[in-house]
């Protein structure tokens, strides 16, 4: 390790900018190498530059929790192999074992230890998504497995380049145990990055001294984490708890939950995952690694948006979760499905407590976000070209999902995932030139984004049919069909849920063309409707059947009959909304001609609060459980005063001991006490929130609260869970400085 | 007397550029640009160049050989969201792929920095809203075939539509256009007899290759710009022809070429100010022998690079406005926002330079505009590389004190207080942010820095060039004289250029007849639309290259190919040259396959442009410095009561030796200790750097 020399500030500031040049220049040369579209078309990759010991200083463009499996990646490699075969300049090591740091098999790294004069300065990586991993299904998410074995290729840590000779023996070994031959690609492709980010290094050495370089390393490292200390200071101290659930274990239709509690006193951050559901046996749990990747890209994001990313994020945030979780699962227990279950939900977990808490400091209420899509997926479209070739289509439109609605404004309509800085979708045409298949349509979904004085961002539906080859599969893994992910903020809604559906005996393309016209919306599909689960492996796709999804929306945020009268028009006359929804849901009520009716619309709105304030106290329905009353026990023992705002929701005032509405200064609690305690609760299906929120799955246990003000029946807040499941909460334990 | 000219008009200054053919005497004149109609300012502009060649506007306009007109006005409907109404005519089923931009419109175009701040990123405003684009009832699939026939009834339910909700322009973008491109056609013949008014843009002509968001975004931008550009050319013809111009007016293209008014797409002016810059430099280096060079533009908000290679400049098939993304064949550059009037400022222990910029409004303090934030040229200020009395020609007397107060907080915070040191501290901060760009463009393209010549413009340019040249370690720096009217006299350079590029069949790399005569047959379509423009065979230069990767991969690289192709291996060998020189050593697949993607022509018609011809006086005897003036070198880390030079004094044969400065009516030419320069016989600042520089 580098002992730290002060840098003058201009100095750090020229080898700072061509750090994160260097990280930026490999994920260019990885992608460019690389053919994989789930790579290239989806920039599932990330690169990195770390110190001797594997904290993270720069980290390039793309998917951040890429970037956090290195450290842990670097530490594996460190323990296991410094002694044999030991560590020499020019050396690489692959691996892709969830248990020493990656977060499922298809996920490789390939890190390389910079040495410069004899000594070991720096570590580079690459990491990113391979288009097939070996094991039972293509593409690496296992759908029947039981454990690990039954996953694709696990290497730990393994010396693929030898003094910058790549081991061809090795090389093959691995493509030998993948179907996909263009995995070559990802796999050079990494080793090119990490060639090119060590021949930077070594230049940046030469130029300007190893010390000082290593001093810049340590100091940027130490600016994230003042900054990140300094803002958490800002922000008031309490607890704030959320939960997410997964929807399918792998084997079947389950909802296990997963906790967040986020402790923040002073300038510490604690995330304790305590509470959440035991490891499952199928493939939807993640390790520590996935967890600790998940946790610190959602920290990222939610308080760290204005800093540089690398370990100064981790410095501040303090991980724990009990052993053997759905988030902490250890050897042999099956993990390939983690990032696109359990990594993504948690990652939106830690999104909303920390949009919570920031939400609960008027001075960040901008900052905050409704969640955005909550569930990724794996969908490959398997087929024979009509040149005789197998190609497998890993289909990526779901990356055009639903943004989470701002406190200020509406969610953007598929606008990306929040895994991703730089989400992208493949473009149709490119598909089409490649893959035997025909796209009919992909359009937005109405009613997607979560209802709110916000709405959250729409998502879309993609349809398509077998076109020219022959022996179509499809393959669909993920979670989200059941349970809407995209959580709303003080009163927004969820955002819609996954549904994939199987049209039989559609008619092929010839024969559909033939009739004039093709199906170009989802209510147009001939042929006998099926509601598929998300979790199916070789599904035989006939060339006269037609496949449709959709993915999920974002969150909204505020309560929906809130919302300005005009953007419900606007919404109606874009397709956002449907005239249902405007009713239902927002009580906009428009006349034939697409215009507002104001005095229906008025009337509808009365209504709907003539409704809210029938609904029974939360008081009397919600419990209160033991590990939030022990993990909420200091709160009552801290000295707090004055007052401080959730959202532009409550008013929480220490002074008079009292947390009101602050449309209408009611009363709803004590200053430290959750303030649901005080609401009146309406518990429905989540599709009151809008159609296409799990009706067509196993929903019945799923539940939307809905939390008024007894007074003025303002929306206050609203949950998805689970009956009987734990349930969100907050309490502020003093405000931040004013 | 017969003239060459060029005009520039730019988002702050309006430059002219004449050249005297009889002499290859040049003329510049530079104005404020004036947003409000840009013709006025165009109009002074030429009288300032006129009385700098002491003739009447209308005797200099009619006299002109050749005009050239490079314009920012596209770029200016985009950031002021002032295009037309447009509407979009697309296939069924995806009316939404202009809307969902590829889930990246969110991000695209900013820096990384910028993307990471998630709350605040999203899509720009629909340049066609949703109610404004049109499904039609068709259907053509990856190998050109008609699935479902489009009813001209239905095109004209589409049009109708359209005209209904009174658009001006029309976008038309059908899946799979770029290989059989009949729906769009027979909807621009509906649209051409129910609305002869309406500007119509198809994508398959724009942008003919695959990606059907990119070409409905290329060809909607189009349609949002186009009434407004074409309306302006049209009045500055107009105007001109007025004033006595006989000659049809170039405009001056993306692709570094020009083309008249009617054969001028009117996205393709994007960026076309920068790209005339590459074709003066790339005059410039075939006049002075130079074959790479690395060409550094530094103006108020960005500093703008690009390389010539052999003597040629790098193309690049797309760009991204206002998040939107165009695809079309420009000259490549890449920029970032560091220029004279990026602000510096502090951010805990850093100090951070940029990206905003103080611009032309507020300005930097020195102006005594009322900018109060410290930008780079209140560093160079209070360093004394500028004088204070001579900028700009002394038209702008410069406020040192506004700039030394402005740089106090930055002082106080990082420097103990020493302006000075702030000072050279933002000077070497951001002469390291230039270096960085330079070296990781050139690194990415298979080059490597130190083996180029590089050239400096634009107004701050000259004055940082020799830093960040040490710091990329090249030792050769080139400082044209007109160094600050670039673009204008790079237009005036321009040689009429067509280039096209298609979307090919896989197949064409196994067949060597085919792909001749596919290049065949876009040859014949470039060299006609030059003949269109009254170029002689004779005059037309024609050159082509291929879009290739290995099969299945999704980066493709461009490669230059031979003007006949007789054998598969010369287009495979060319490829591999070209993949090892982008990824090195052992990034080569033997084994793979390899695909063609795209090919593309570049066809030249060479216009009028002088030979510039060099001094043939001997050299005059050195005028003394009529000055010294203290400068703080942060390279040498001290005051040096430094020459200062008249550059008007200076002519072919001087020589003069760092540390020094030579004054420029609008930039400085600054060379430490350790750099030399000379006046070459063409007039330039050729600057050779020691090893060490100070």
């Amino acid at each position: 390790m580098t002992i730290a020399q002060a840098i003058d500030p201009v100095t750090f500031e020229v080898i700072w900018h061509r750090l994160l040049d260097i990280t930026e220049e490999m994920g260019i040369k990885y992608m460019r190498t690389s053919g994989s579209p789930v790579l290239v078309g989806a920039y599932d990759a990330s690169t990195g530059i770390t110190t001797s010991d594997g904290r993270l200083v720069a980290m390039g463009p793309y998917i951040t929790t890429q970037a956090h499996v290195l450290r842990l990646i670097i530490e594996s490699t460190i323990r296991l192999r410094r002694d044999d075969p030991g560590f020499r300049d020019g050396d690489m090591f692959i691996c892709n074992d969830p248990y020493l740091g990656a977060t499922h098999q298809p996920d490789v790294a390939t890190v390389a230890p910079v040495f410069y004069k004899d000594a070991l300065r720096a570590w580079v990586g690459s990491s990113g998504h391979w288009l097939d991993i070996g094991g039972p299904e293509p593409g690496g998410f296992t759908v029947s497995a039981q454990s690990v074995f039954d996953e694709g290729l696990r290497m730990p840590p393994t010396r693929i380049v030898d003094g910058g000779h790549i081991r061809e023996d090795l090389v093959e070994l691995i493509l030998s145990q993948i179907r996909e031959p263009l995995v070559e690609l990802d796999l050079r492709g990494q080793i090119v990055a990490d060639q090119w980010g060590r021949q930077r290094l070594l230049e940046l050495y030469e130029e300007y001294g190893a010390d000082t370089v290593g001093s810049v390393m340590e100091q940027a490292i130490e600016y994230v984490s003042r900054g990140m200390k300094a803002r958490l200071r800002d922000l008031p101290d309490g607890i704030w708890r959320e939960v997410q659930y997964l929807d399918h274990d792998g084997h079947g239709p389950s909802l296990r939950p997963i906790v967040c509690t986020l402790t923040k006193r002073g300038e510490e951050l604690i995330l304790d995952f305590a509470g959440s559901a035991a490891e499952v046996a199928g493939f939807a749990n993640c390790t520590f690694s996935g967890l600790r990747a998940a946790a610190l890209s959602g920290i990222c994001v939610a308080l760290a948006y204005d800093l540089p990313w690398n370990d100064g994020v981790a410095d501040a945030v303090k991980i724990l979760a009990p052993p053997r979780t759905i988030v902490t699962a250890e050897h042999p227990t099956p993990v390939s499905l983690a990032t696109i279950s359990a990594i993504i939900a948690t990652l939106n977990l830690v999104l909303s407590v920390a949009s919570k808490m920031l939400l609960s400091s008027p001075r960040y209420h901008a900052e905050a976000m409704a969640n955005w899509c909550g569930s990724s997926l794996g969908i490959s479209v398997v087929g024979v070209n009509d040149r005789g070739l197998l190609t497998v289509l890993p289909e990526a439109s779901h990356f055009a999902a639903g943004c989470g609605a701002r406190t200020y404004a509406d969610g953007v309509d598929t606008g990306g995932i929040i895994i991703n800085t730089t989400a992208n979708i493949p473009s149709i045409e490119q598909t089409e030139a490649e893959y035997p298949v025909l796209y009919l349509f992909r359009r937005q979904l109405t009613d997607s984004g979560g209802p709110g004085t916000y709405r959250g961002g729409r998502s879309a539906g993609v349809g398509m049919i077998p076109y020219g080859g022959s022996g179509h599969e499809t393959t669909f893994s993920g979670v989200g069909s059941d349970i809407p992910n995209a959580a709303g903020l003080a009163g927004g809604l969820p955002g819609s849920t996954v549904r994939y559906l199987h049209f039989t005996g559609a008619g092929d393309v010839a024969a559909l063309a033939a009739a004039g016209a093709l199906p170009t919306q989802v209510d147009d599909i001939p042929g006998l409707r099926q509601v598929r689960s998300i979790n199916m492996s070789h599904a035989r796709f006939p060339t006269d059947a037609v496949e449709y999804h959709n993915w999920q929306g974002g969150g909204g945020y505020g309560d929906p009959i809130l919302r300005d009268v005009n953007l419900v028009a606007q919404d109606l006359k874009n397709g956002a909304v449907s005239c249902d929804a405007a009713s239902s849901v927002y009580g906009v009520v428009v006349n034939s001609s697409g215009e507002v009716d104001m005095p229906a619309t008025d009337a509808c709105r009365a209504h709907i609060r003539a409704e809210r304030l029938r609904r029974p106290p939360a008081r009397d329905v919600l419990e209160t459980d033991e590990l939030w009353k022990s993990a909420t026990e200091w709160v009552s023992r801290t000295a707090a005063s004055g007052r401080t705002y959730y959202g532009d929701v409550v008013l929480i005032d220490f002074d008079c001991d009292r947390t009101s509405c602050l449309a209408c200064d009611y009363q709803l609690t004590g200053a430290k006490e959750d303030f649901r305690l005080g609401t009146l609760l309406e518990a429905s299906p989540a599709w009151a929130a809008g159609p296409v929120r799990g009706e067509d799955y196993r929903a019945e246990r799923v539940v939307l609260r809905r939390y008024y003000c007894p007074q003025c029946a303002r929306q206050l807040e609203a949950e998805v869970g689970i009956v009987g499941g734990p349930r969100a909460a907050f309490v502020i334990a003093s405000r931040g400085p004013a | 007397m017969q003239f060459i000219v060029g005009v520039d008009v730019g988002g702050t200054f309006t430059d002219a550029s004449a050249i005297r053919i009889e002499d290859g005497a040049s003329f510049s004149a530079k104005v404020p640009t004036t947003p409000s109609d840009l013709l006025i300012g165009l109009l002074d502009a030429l009288d300032g160049l006129a009385a700098e060649a002491a003739l009447p506007t209308h005797d200099l306009l009619r006299g002109t050989v050749k005009f050239a007109h490079g314009t920012t006005q596209t770029s200016n409907v985009m950031f002021t969201w002032s295009g037309s109404k447009a509407g979009l005519i697309t296939t069924e089923g995806f009316r939404d792929e202009l809307l969902m931009m590829r889930a990246r419109g969110r991000v695209a175009g900013l820096s990384l920095s910028e993307r990471r701040h998630l709350r605040r990123t999203q899509k720009p405003p629909a340049i066609v809203p949703a109610e404004r684009i049109v499904e039609v009832t068709e259907r053509i699939d990856a190998r050109g075939r008609v699935l479902v026939r489009l009813d001209r009834a239905d095109a004209e339910r589409a049009v109708d539509r359209l005209v209904g909700l009174g658009v001006e322009a029309i976008a038309v973008a059908l899946l799979w256009s770029p290989r059989n491109p009949e729906h769009e056609l027979l909807v621009a013949d509906v649209i051409r007899a129910k609305a002869p008014g309406i500007h119509v843009t198809l994508s398959h002509e724009i942008a003919p290759v695959l990606g059907e968001y990119e070409r409905a975004s290329t060809a909607s931008v189009n349609a949002y710009v186009a009434p407004t550009v074409e309306d302006y050319f049209r009045r500055v013809e107009g105007a001109l022809r007025n004033r006595g111009l006989t000659v049809p007016v170039l405009v001056v293209q993306a692709d570094g070429g020009v083309a008249q008014v009617a054969q001028s797409v009117p996205i393709r002016t994007i960026e076309s100010g920068p790209a005339a810059g590459m074709v003066a430099v790339q005059a410039l280096a075939q006049t002075v022998g130079l074959s790479d060079v690395i060409a550094t533009d530094v103006g108020g908000t960005t500093f703008k690079t690009g390389l010539l290679v052999d003597g040629k400049w790098g193309f690049s098939r797309e760009t991204i406005i206002n998040q939107y993304t165009l695809l079309m064949p420009m000259v490549d550059l890449v920029s970032i926002g560091a220029g004279g009037g990026s602000i510096a400022w502090v951010d805990d222990s850093r100090l951070r330079i940029g990206p905003m910029s103080a611009g032309a409004s507020p300005g930097p303090a020195a102006y005594g505009w009322g900018g109060e934030q410290a930008t780079v040229t209140d560093a160079d200020v209070a360093l004394g590389f500028i004088d204070p009395a001579r900028f700009l020609g002394g038209k702008l007397p410069l406020r040192p004190d506004l700039a030394r107060s402005a740089l106090q907080p930055i002082a106080d915070q990082l420097f103990e207080g020493d302006v000075t040191r702030a000072a050279a501290g933002i000077r070497q901060v951001v002469d390291a942010q230039m270096a960085d760009l330079v070296r990781k463009a050139t690194l990415e393209r298979g080059h490597d820095p130190r083996r180029f010549t590089l050239m400096a413009y634009g107004g701050a340019g000259p004055l940082h060039a020799a830093s960040y040249a040490h710091g990329l370690g090249i030792c050769r720096i080139v400082i044209p004289r007109n160094a600050t009217v670039y673009s204008a006299y790079g237009a005036a350079a321009s040689d009429l250029r067509n280039t096209v590029e298609i979307s090919v069949d896989a197949g064409l790399m196994a067949d060597t007849s085919a792909l001749e005569s596919a290049f065949a047959e876009i040859e014949e379509r470039t060299v006609a639309l030059l003949r269109q423009q009254g170029v002689e065979d004779g005059d037309i230069a024609i050159s082509r290259s291929a879009d290739m990767r290995y099969e299945r991969q999704l980066h493709d690289i461009r490669v230059p190919l031979p003007a006949s192709i007789r054998d598969q291996n010369q287009v495979i060998g060319a490829f591999e040259n070209r993949y090892v020189a982008l990824y090195g050593a052992g990034s080569r697949l033997p084994h793979a396959r390899l695909q063609l993607l795209r090919i593309g022509v570049e066809a030249v018609g060479r216009t009028r442009s002088p030979d510039p011809r060099p001094s043939t006086k001997p050299p005059p005897p050195l005028t003394p410095s009529v000055d010294t003036r203290r400068i703080y070198w942060p390279e040498a880390g001290e005051w040096i009561e430094t020459p200062a030079y008249d550059g008007a004094a200076l002519s072919p044969g001087h020589v003069v030796a760092g540390p020094a400065v030579i004054d420029e009516p609008g930039t400085t030419v600054s060379l430490p200790r350790g750099a030399t320069a000379l006046i070459d016989p063409y007039d330039n600042f050729q600057i050779t750097l020691d090893r060490e520089v100070k």
